[in-house]
């Protein structure tokens, strides 16, 4: 076990694993291979727009006309439970 | 060796009278804390400055919903915080994160450094300084770094600081920060962290296995975080003080 797959004790339930992939039109595509353990779906949505904002903000200058950046959220079956996209237009 | 006296010769030369009194402080009235657990809290009554003797500590203030901010590490040799009794009360609080042995120093104490041992006094004023530096570094990395500029340089500051303290080994070091720490200390959510750290993993800037931390190269980390440390004020700044030994 690594330093990333620190496992919470089995306390009773166990807590579901959710993954965040970055997309950035075809430019960048950030796959999440370790995901992250989180008590429910709503905690998730908080993480992610969390972290969308975190990141569109480190984007400093990055975000081209027509970018189309996606946060996706899935799940351990690789459902896709929501996602974030940030569309940046001319005009 | 005294990580006290380590850390304050960084700045000047101590006199064996000097290193004596500060031995002496250091070994009187020590105590332990297990891991995770606060040695004193928001709204506690300032009594004994805190010196780190081993292990990691924390400065943190804690909103009423859970959220948290680590404002500072505290590693052997730093002292939480100098004069602290002038308070009335503490305005944050501060957890270990390893086991921590601390020695407490009193009002007495720093009266009797004050009167009689003016070196140690205003190394004890470097010492003040440098925190407050290294507060206003983190300000800078809170509202301007990147994710990836604000980790590699709090990484460095780490292995730096802990350099200084003599817990490095070439180009590692201990590190017992769990990815919840780093978030709390870095302003990030945890799924930022766990990104974060794996793009510095995969550019093979650091690795991290159980809970060593190596960085094989410093230089290069430095530069990813903008990382300058003349913040640190380690150049021996307080040299036309040195004792003639």
């Amino acid at each position: 076990m690594g330093y990333f797959t620190r496992q919470s004790p089995r306390r009773g339930l166990a807590m579901p694993r959710f993954y965040f992939n970055v997309c950035n039109g075809n430019r960048f595509n950030d796959r999440d291979d370790l995901g992250q353990e989180l008590p429910d779906r709503r905690a998730a949505w908080e993480m992610a727009t969390r972290y969308a904002g975190d990141s569109l903000r480190d984007l400093d200058g990055d975000l081209q006309p027509e970018d189309d950046w996606r946060l996706e959220v899935q799940t351990e079956d690789g459902a896709r439970v929501f996602q974030i996209s940030i569309r940046a237009s001319l005009g | 060796m005294n990580p006290l006296i380590r850390k304050l010769e960084h700045f000047v030369r101590l006199s064996p009278d000097d290193r004596a009194i500060l031995q002496r402080a250091s070994t009187e009235r020590v105590r332990k804390f297990a891991a995770r657990v606060d040695i004193t809290r928001e709204g506690d009554q300032p009594r004994d400055v805190h010196l780190i003797l081993s292990g990691w500590a924390c400065r943190y203030k804690q909103l009423e919903d859970g959220r948290r901010q680590i404002v500072s590490f505290f590693l052997p040799g730093d002292m939480c915080d100098l004069n602290v009794f002038i308070l009335k009360e503490m305005d944050h609080s501060i957890g270990t994160i390893t086991d921590v042995t601390i020695a407490d120093l009193s009002r007495e104490f720093f009266d009797e450094i004050s009167t009689g041992y003016p070196r140690i006094a205003t190394a004890l004023w470097w010492e003040t300084l440098v925190n407050s530096a290294i507060q206003r570094e983190w300000t800078m990395n809170l509202g301007q770094r990147t994710a990836s500029e604000r980790m590699a340089h709090l990484l460095c500051e780490i292995f730096f600081r802990l350099r200084l303290a003599g817990l490095t080994e070439g180009t590692s070091c201990d590190f017992p920060l769990t990815q919840a720490d780093l978030a709390d200390a870095t302003g990030l959510s945890k799924v930022h962290v766990n990104r974060t750290l794996q793009e510095l993993r995969a550019a093979r800037l650091i690795i991290l296995r159980g809970k060593t931390l190596t960085v094989p190269s410093l230089e290069r980390l430095m530069d990813v975080g903008l990382f300058n440390p003349n913040y640190l004020h380690m150049e021996h700044e307080g040299a036309q003080l040195d004792a003639n030994e």
